[in-house]
């Protein structure tokens, strides 16, 4: 069975005796059905290696903060992006009138792990920030400011 | 009465016991028991499997401390994490 493959890296050998449109629909089904389930199980095992702090923000804010092996601050976004901002990192500049950290960026990251779910990129980021941060900024394409 | 405790995914049930998960939804993880030979043996040809694809090994701590980066398998290890190859964009 040649041309389109939906789902290239996923087996459906046990529907290539159907034929045609039957087939690529079925295929079709299948890899959405395994996709929703590699999420699922890529975001179970992200919230294993969170912090209660990086869960609690990543929840309510759709990004958590990495503090590299380096002592560099960096944010991963739970957005994918096909551009810049995929990952950023950040500096303490001073404090807001609330108490709060006042942060600027520094520089955006572009890198990405093609093929698996975002959850999975982000635990993929977090460990190579925290455990072979230079291996990182070797890989990343960087946007400085 | 009994008590059953729902974890779905503990680090580790036990302490014999090493697993190694791969960060991906989409490739099989496996498990060992440092006791026995041929479990170790069957991880680590997984592991070597998956260097030569470019991954990278992550050796985890139960008590939360910072991990460190493998260069090859360590069957005394609580939990791999492996990461598939990433690029610049």
């Amino acid at each position: 069975m040649g041309g389109f493959n939906p789902a290239p890296n996923l087996d459906v050998a046990v529907l290539a005796d159907e034929t045609g449109t039957v087939t690529y629909r079925y295929q079709f089904q299948y890899a959405v059905a395994h996709a929703v389930q590699a999420d699922e199980q890529a975001l179970r095992l992200l919230n294993r290696f969170l912090s209660p702090e990086q869960r609690r923000s990543f929840d309510c804010a759709d990004y958590f903060d990495v503090v590299s092996q380096h002592g560099r601050l960096y944010r991963l976004y739970r957005r994918r992006c096909t551009g810049f901002q995929n990952v950023t990192q950040l500096r303490v500049d001073g404090r807001l009138p609330d108490g709060s950290e006042r942060l600027m960026r520094v520089c955006d990251y572009c890198i990405h792990i093609y093929c698996v779910p975002r959850a999975a990129e982000l635990l993929a980021f977090k460990l190579m920030l925290e455990l072979n941060e230079d291996l990182f900024l070797a890989t990343a394409n960087p946007t400085h400011f | 009465m009994e008590t059953e405790v729902c974890d779905p995914q503990p680090l580790v049930s036990e302490e014999t016991e090493g697993r190694l998960t791969v960060v991906s939804g989409y490739k099989e993880n496996v498990k060992w028991d440092r006791r026995n030979l041929t479990e170790v043996e069957a991880a680590r040809e997984y592991f070597e499997r998956l260097r030569s694809e470019h991954f990278l090994g992550f050796r985890m701590n139960r008590d939360g401390s910072q991990g460190t980066q493998l260069h090859s398998f360590d069957a005394s290890a609580e939990e791999i994490l492996m990461v598939p190859p990433s690029v610049g964009g």
